[in-house]
């Protein structure tokens, strides 16, 4: 049998599983159900324990039995926790400060923890995973959200052996997505890819965002965010109030306190709320909401998005939030990385638009995948490498780097500057790039470094309040609202080179001069200046 | 990266038998962590590990 690594996106509703195919490409692999999402669900039923899309279909019928959201509660102590209490939960109980569920197996009252279902959980996927590749699986990374604490990480990973995953690595969200873009990781000499790219990911529970920069190919996360309240479900709800509203108007039975009611109307209006991602009108159809009653409709797009706007005001509030506080404008992104399911709510996209009007949106990965796509990305890299060395490469005495404070620069001849070493840069970093020779016949050339520094932004003007669906005039003067990308000006002078006594005669153009300047992690800078016909060159360093 | 401007002569100030001047540092570096992932990573970790320098790394 082969043996292959993989990548597990472990979300707090679902989960996926990709790995290296053949033609290069990363691929998410479906279940036996055919499905590419397996739902983070575990069941119980009589004498069955159920995992996925098996244990989902009976969260209906046996909801006492079937268990959600523990993923979420992974290293946290039954104290920490809000219990939820009522017909359409388990029951919750502590087992040595441990959260755990109390389920009914064999008749018989069971205790479970979140590690053991974790491992439950991660065993289920894993044995898809084998079963689906039909070879064993040697090794796998898997995601966690920015804000898991080490705790949190170290009590997956025990999970996880004992699921009997030999757990490679353990990488943040975030990062694993930016991987999956491949966002800036193929720099070359002559351009480093030096950029900073805005992570946005929702998906079931939470709003995650992160300013990520990329230098030379190496991320540095420089700010993050989350609204824990902010998902797909909280979307979902606002269907689940429509749809109640008009299952009162036609039949009279109020159903707003009905726990039981309101959650069969959930599972529907989950399908219709993805159907309204691609059209306009989507039905929704309950069986039996109350009463012996049922729930047929259709709920247009306009109207959810209405029901919605405040969640939407919302998630654009946590991307401006973010932005302050990485003091960055719109204009410093580069580029949005689309993660997690609920971005794809059309009305979310166009809600970005409105902060970003230009900024390049990719969407050439599915959102839901990239998490996935980029573990088995990272998988497939280190797959080779002993155990001892991943594990000493994560290191802090490796991972804590000194990082530039501000851009270092070239000023052209109309004073303007122009970055060759960003803000955000780890060290040590080196730099190559080309310059021309000024006039025929030139013998030396001059070369002076500089720091510098964001020059300030044009002052805000106010915008003034947008009415939020069915303007259309909106796009008039879309000119002056976009986002000035960040220029800066020289602010101190920190080398000069020589390069003395270049071949004679010369056209004007012909000599190339290739600079290199590198900083060592202390701030050292060494700046090398050749032609690159005659090979001559200088170097220079500083103390 | 190649630059659409032109070295210039250097300035008529320029002592002629002086290659290079330093004048000040740069800004005191903060530390932040870097992520552990992609072959960038790698090479950045491996160049730690060994004490190689850029130029050993391009071998
Ligand atoms: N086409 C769609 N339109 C709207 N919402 C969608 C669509 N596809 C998926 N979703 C939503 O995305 C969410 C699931 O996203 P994802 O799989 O990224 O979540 P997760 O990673 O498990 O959750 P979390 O990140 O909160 O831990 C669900 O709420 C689902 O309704
Ligand atoms: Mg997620």
């Amino acid at each position: 049998m082969e043996s292959v690594v993989i990548g597990i996106n472990f979300g707090s509703t679902n989960s996926s599983i990709a790995v290296l195919a053949p033609n290069g490409h990363f691929n998410v692999i479906a279940n036996a159900d055919g499905e590419r999402m397996i739902p983070c669900v575990v069941g119980f039923s009589g004498d069955e324990e159920v995992s996925g899309t098996q244990a989902l279909q009976q969260v209906v019928r046996n909801p006492k039995n079937t268990i959600e959201g523990f993923r979420d509660l992974i290293g946290k102590k039954f104290d920490e926790i809000k219990v939820p209490s009522d017909v359409t939960h388990p029951d919750m109980v502590s087992k040595d400060g441990v959260p755990a569920y109390k389920v009914s197996l064999k008749g018989q009252e069971h205790i479970i923890t979140v590690p053991e279902l974790i491992t439950k959980q991660l065993k289920h996927i894993h044995e898809e995973a084998e079963a689906y590749l039909g070879s064993k699986v040697t090794g796998a990374v898997l995601a966690v959200p920015t804000y898991f604490t080490e705790n949190q990480r170290d009590v997956l990973a025990k999970s996880a052996a004992a699921a009997g995953i030999n757990v490679l690595q353990i990488i943040q969200e975030p990062v694993a997505a930016a991987l999956a873009y491949n966002f800036g990781q193929n720099p070359t000499k002559g351009d480093a890819q030096d950029k900073t790219a805005l992570v946005l990911d929702m998906g079931a529970s939470s709003f995650d965002v992160t300013v990520l920069s990329a230098r030379g190919g190496i991320y540095t996360i420089l700010e993050t965010a989350h609204d824990e309240t902010l998902g797909g479900t909280a979307f979902t709800e606002q269907l689940v109030q429509l749809v109640a509203q008009e299952f009162k108007k036609k039949t009279k039975v109020d159903v707003s306190n009905n726990k039981k009611a309101l959650l069969k109307i959930a599972t529907a209006a989950e399908i219709t709320k993805k159907q309204l991602a691609r059209s306009a009108m989507a039905p929704c159809s309950v069986e039996s909401v109350a009463e012996g009653l049922d729930y047929h409709g259709s709920i247009n797009r306009l109207r959810f998005e209405l029901a919605s706007a405040k969640l939407f005001a919302r998630c654009n509030d946590l991307i401006e939030h973010i932005l302050e506080k990485a003091q960055m404008t719109a204009g410093s992104i580069d580029e949005i990385l689309l993660v997690g399911g609920a971005t794809r709510m059309p009305k979310f996209l166009s809600k970005l638009r409105d902060i970003f009007p230009e900024t390049t949106m990719n969407l050439d990965q599915e959102s839901d995948e990239a998490i996935t796509v980029g573990c088995a990305a990272q998988a497939s890299l280190i797959a080779g490498f002993e155990k001892e060395d991943i594990e000493a490469s994560t290191k802090e005495n490796i991972t804590v780097t000194p990082h530039t404070v501000k851009p270092i620069g070239v000023v052209g001849s109309k004073d303007e500057f122009v970055t060759i070493i960003p803000n955000h840069t780890p060290l040590p970093t080196k730099r190559v790039f080309e310059f021309g020779v000024a006039e025929a016949g030139q013998q030396a050339v001059y070369f002076a470094l500089y720091e510098g520094e964001q020059d300030p932004l044009p002052a805000k003007k106010e915008k003034a309040e947008k009415a939020d669906v069915g303007s259309d005039d909106e796009e008039e003067d879309e000119e002056d609202d976009l986002p000035v990308k960040p220029t800066y000006h020289k602010t101190t002078l920190l080398a000069e080179v020589v390069l003395k006594d270049l071949p004679a005669g010369a056209k004007a153009g012909e000599l190339k001069i290739e600079a290199t300047v590198q900083v060592d992690v202390s701030g050292k800078t060494t700046i090398t200046l050749r032609e690159k016909k005659s090979g001559k060159q200088v170097r220079a360093e500083s103390a | 990266m190649v630059l659409d401007f032109l070295l210039p002569s250097p300035p008529k100030s320029w002592s002629a038998d002086k290659t290079s001047a330093f004048h000040a540092k740069i800004t005191t570096p903060t530390k932040a962590s870097i992520q552990p992932v992609g072959r960038h990573f790698l090479a950045h970790a491996r160049r730690h590990i060994h004490s190689r320098t850029f130029s050993e790394d391009e071998k």
